[in-house]
């Protein structure tokens, strides 16, 4: 099961398992930011290279327009991969 | 096709719809071999990627991928069947380069690139309209 919502602080929640079929709701979400805004992974249990592929997207849109994502709260796991993919350095990590 | 007698095998639909239910295979399979945490991640994540690979690429395929997943005498094998494709080898890629800057990154690759990662070996066959990709593993009693 996997779940996205903004919380009421503006930070968004990611939330389960997200593999690719859950992409286009996250490019939803996503799509919609226009300022830096936080992601918080603390229930994100899993996430593939299509899921990333999003972030990434959104982190180029936004760092374009003098902008970012801050991600924050990753599990083990999910902070192995962004080392892996390099996004360790593209993307601010708390 | 048949994996050896140990393995767990599935059909799934061809589709990214599918992989809850994969992932919940996996879970099983995970489960039942006690492997680690890490392990486990790194197997559900590469079983995604490959499956997400030929759902891709193999558009005009049968409508169902099998996969089997088994553990002997420590090794740790992934096998994927795909039916009535062209061949198409989706192992032999050009490798991403992660330490590239913002603004070149593209997110194509990545998914080969952590199964190249995780796992130790990644073979691609196709014989006669099917095509059969193994992702191997040896794994220590730490992984387990």
């Amino acid at each position: 099961m996997f779940d996205i919502k903004l919380a009421a602080d503006g930070r968004v929640l990611l939330s389960g398992r997200l593999d690719a079929s859950h992409v286009k709701s996250v490019r939803t979400v996503l799509s919609a930011i226009t300022q830096s805004c936080t992601l918080d992974f603390s229930e994100l249990e899993y996430i593939s290279s299509l899921g990333l592929g999003v972030l990434l997207e959104a982190q180029k849109r936004l760092t374009e327009a003098g902008h970012g994502l801050v991600i924050t709260n990753l599990s083990v796991h999910i902070a192995d991969l962004f080392k892996l993919a390099g996004f360790d350095l593209i993307f601010e990590i708390r | 096709m048949c994996a050896g007698v140990s393995a767990m095998q599935r059909a799934f639909g061809r589709s990214l719809n599918s992989l809850g239910e994969i992932l919940k295979f996996v879970d099983v399979f995970v489960e039942r071999e006690g492997l680690s945490g890490k392990l486990a991640f790194a197997t559900r994540l590469v079983v995604e990627e490959l499956f997400a690979n030929l759902v891709r690429h193999n558009e005009g395929g049968e409508d169902r991928v099998e996969i089997s997943l088994d553990v002997d005498a420590g090794l740790l094998t992934l096998k994927l069947w795909d039916f009535s494709v062209e061949p198409f080898d989706i192992v032999d890629r050009e490798p991403v380069d992660v330490g590239r800057p913002l603004g070149e990154r593209t997110a194509g690759g990545l998914g080969l690139h952590f199964v190249k990662s995780f796992f130790d070996d990644l073979t691609y066959e196709c014989s006669d309209g099917v095509m059969c990709v193994t992702a191997t593993k040896r794994i220590g009693r730490s992984n387990v």
